[in-house]
């Protein structure tokens, strides 16, 4: 039973192989007849072809052509009915203004100004914190409308904006559930229904949604554009070291040695020659030594208030991480574009 | 006993604004030293030279510096007829920084003989003047003068006039945890008893090492 059922699909398969391919057949031979400006050819090669079964691109096809045929032997209606057809097909379709004839591209605007589209609808990739951004979505109008946007994807189902349009419009989508939450991850529908008295034609856009986490910020570990100064200075070297022990060894051996009770002798001298010495000397090499480092008191003050404005930024950028780390960014992308 | 009460509340004060001024950071050091001396007693040939080992404790908190140091040496007369002996010397000395340069400086001290009346045993109160600066990295250098205003002596007697003299230099580790100081002092005492002059001289010389442990 199995058996018979997979020979009868491929039966199937293989005729419609077939027809497809003779349909094709039929729209290519209304292509070269159009090249060989064989205009009522094309026309007979293009109905016949209608009258099949086109897949929707060769259709799209057989509408150009028959409207450029049409076009080409001055029947103005039958071309912009054909170019009415091919843009409720795609509306996006429409002919270079650079190759074909500016009486086909008039016939291609009487026939856009005749129905009701949705065209050019588009959306960039766009990344945002949930709840502080939305993707945008810009679509044209045929004709003045009420458009009415819907975002349909997992779990969601929401009217985005009802609006009056003429010309070009926008709808802005925040990527987000009706409670606030961000939008789960998936592919959604952003659809567009115009309607204008009894015309209605909905177009619509695939985005996907992706999430991330929202990165965080690095502390600081010294301001921008502010250099710590240096806090210590070593000042130049001096002879003051030896000039205050000179003071010091005269005042305090010179009053020694003044006061001395003469009636005592002179001969008890040697600590007093042993310190003065010492002092001297002393004195002497730190007069020869490198002076030892001194504080700076406005740099000191100057870098104590620039760590204090570190720590208050970086402080801040604790606060702000502590709030990323709560957060998702959504990236909102046409859903045929780029890898994961 | 209402003015005797603001005063002690004033002096209380005074004492209070003294010890929270950051004008010197809080220290205490110990240290050894050892001393050389002449002593000279009376006239003629009385002079005794000799040395001996000393210790030091210093405590500095805010504007006072708090100093108690002793010293045991054993001197020899120059005089044949003489016999060598043994002094013991303590002093304290209590300063408070008027200024960065200029301490004023209060103490008493005291030195005892052993033979007893080998010399005069003496005691003394001190008032007088401080001053110190640093020179370079961690040395600092040190002068001071003060008068003697009471003298006492197992002999009697009394001194017309009294002084004493200092110089002295230390060099320190940047932490101020290690120092070393060489100090000099000279002290001169009129002392009169009996309505004959026996005056007294020392000249002394300490070498010293301190530990800081604050």
């Amino acid at each position: 039973m199995r058996r018979r059922i997979v020979i009868m699909a491929l039966v199937f398969l293989s005729e419609w192989t077939t027809a497809s391919a003779q349909e094709s057949t039929l729209v290519q031979q209304a292509a070269d007849a159009y090249q060989r400006l064989d205009y009522p050819a094309a026309i007979v090669s293009i109905r016949r072809a209608l009258a099949t079964r086109l897949t929707v691109d060769d259709r799209i096809t057989a509408y150009e052509l028959l409207a450029f045929s049409y076009g080409a032997v001055d029947s103005a209606r039958q071309a912009v009915d054909a170019f009415r057809e091919l843009i409720f097909l795609d509306p996006d379709r429409e002919p270079d203004p650079n190759t074909v004839s500016p009486r086909i591209t008039s016939l291609y605007a009487s026939a856009l100004g005749q129905v009701l589209v949705v065209r050019h609808i588009r959306t960039d990739t766009v990344s945002f914190v949930a709840g502080d951004g939305d993707a945008v979505v810009e679509f044209e109008l045929s004709r003045p409308a009420l458009v009415v946007a819907r975002a349909v994807g997992p779990g969601i189902d929401v009217v985005l904006d009802s609006m009056s349009v003429a010309g070009a419009g926008r709808v802005r989508w925040p990527a987000t559930t009706p409670t606030g939450e961000p939008a789960p991850p998936g592919i959604y529908q952003i659809i567009l229904a115009a309607g204008s008295g009894r015309e209605e034609y909905a177009g619509q856009v695939l985005v996907e949604v992706r999430h991330r986490p929202v990165d965080t910020l690095l502390h600081l570990t010294a301001l921008p554009d502010a250099v710590e100064l240096p806090e210590t200075v070593i000042p130049p070297r001096t002879w003051r070291p030896l000039g205050l022990a000179t003071l010091y060894t005269a005042v305090g051996a010179g009053a020694a040695l003044a006061l001395e009770n003469t009636s005592l002798g002179t001969g008890a001298r040697r600590e007093l020659v042993m310190v003065s010495a010492a002092t001297l000397l002393t004195g002497f090499v730190m007069s020869l030594r490198r002076p030892a480092p001194e504080p700076v008191p406005g740099n000191i003050l100057y870098n104590q208030l620039l760590r204090e404005e570190l720590g208050r930024r970086n402080a801040e950028i604790t606060r702000t991480n502590v709030e990323r780390r709560s957060q998702t960014l959504l990236t909102v992308l046409p859903a045929d574009e780029g890898p994961e | 006993m209402n003015r005797g009460r603001g005063r002690g509340g004033f002096v209380c004060a005074v004492l209070l604004a003294a010890l929270v001024s950051p004008a010197t950071a809080q220290r205490l050091r110990l240290g050894l030293e050892g001393v050389a001396l002449t002593h000279f007693e009376g006239r003629g040939d009385a002079r005794s030279e000799g040395g001996g080992l000393g210790a030091v404790i210093e405590l500095r908190l805010g504007r006072f510096a708090l100093a108690a140091r002793a010293f045991g040496a054993s001197l020899e007369p120059d005089s044949t007829d003489r016999s060598s002996y043994d002094v013991v010397q303590g002093d304290v000395r209590l300063r408070f920084a008027v200024s960065s340069l200029v301490a004023l400086e209060v103490g008493g001290g005291r030195r005892s003989v052993t033979p007893e009346l080998a010399a005069q045993d003496v005691g003394v109160v001190r008032l007088g003047l401080y001053s110190e600066t640093g020179i370079g990295s961690h040395a600092d250098i040190w002068a001071r003068g003060a008068y003697l205003p009471v003298t006492e002596f197992t002999g009697g007697g009394s001194a017309s006039l009294a002084l004493e003299f200092g110089l002295g230099v230390a060099v320190g580790t940047a932490n101020g945890r290690f120092r070393a100081s060489v100090e000099y002092e000279f002290q001169r005492i009129d002392r009169e008893a009996d309505g004959i002059d026996v005056p007294l001289q020392t000249s002394l010389a300490r070498l010293g090492v301190a530990v800081g442990l604050l």
